[in-house]
């Protein structure tokens, strides 16, 4: 068995970094949701 | 070093997202004067029911508010319970609170507001914050204090600013 050509390691597969978007879009609006229609809004602590 | 395109997409995802999430804390923080509490002040714990501002009679929401127009609240955490048992207070108006433990440490925590902090022995906690919801609140106990810890509550009640009458005495109401 011959190793693969490195540039073809070098190719992202393109479900696997949708999947990533996804997660990642879903991550971020969960966490804006939280700190800022959340936390903020209950008043600060100082 | 040889970093698979895939890895790096996902190292710039994961960099581009804690800069977001770190740069939104930071900016809010510096915007609205959000800060972590900073006060020190040192009491003497075993006499505190004979200071001057912790006795019986001293506790609970303020009569007279202070200078900048918000309410102070004094409260005593001792073994097992927050006392006065119940304080009232209005929505949206800044809130002081100074806190001292008779005993051992305690925690004061409010669900479903951002109200948390230590109560340590020897020191006095002041915290500021604001209530923006009418609602009754338990006040809870969140740093364990001994056998009766879980029954280490009182109560809260936020009303609306103009249904709020200011106390003409404070102290503990049996």
């Amino acid at each position: 068995m011959s190793a693969r050509d490195p540039s073809e390691n070098d190719q992202a597969p393109a479900g696997t970094w949708v999947l990533l978007c996804l997660v990642a879009l879903g991550m971020t609006l969960a966490w804006l949701f939280l700190y800022f229609g959340v936390f903020l809004p209950r008043g600060g602590i100082t | 070093m040889h970093i698979n395109a895939l890895e790096k997409r996902w190292l710039y995802v994961a960099l581009g997202m804690i800069t977001l999430f770190v740069g939104a804390m930071f900016f809010t923080a510096y915007s609205r004067n959000i800060h972590p509490p900073g006060h020190v002040e040192t009491i003497d714990s075993a006499s505190l029911h004979l200071s001057e501002e912790f006795a019986e009679d001293k506790l609970g929401v303020q009569p007279q508010p202070l200078p900048d127009g918000s309410l102070q609240v004094k409260l005593v955490a001792a073994r097992y319970g927050f006392y006065p048992r119940e304080i009232i207070v209005p929505a949206g108006r800044k809130i002081v609170f100074r806190l001292a433990t008779l005993d051992v440490l305690h925690g004061v925590h409010i669900p479903m507001t951002n109200m948390s902090t230590m109560v340590v022995p020897g020191f006095v906690a002041e915290v500021t914050t604001t209530f923006p919801k009418p609602g009754e609140y338990p006040v809870l106990c969140n740093e364990y204090c001994g056998l009766g810890h879980d029954h280490m509550w009182s109560k809260m009640t936020v009303v609306a600013p103009d249904s709020w009458k200011a106390p003409t005495t404070t102290g503990v109401q049996p």
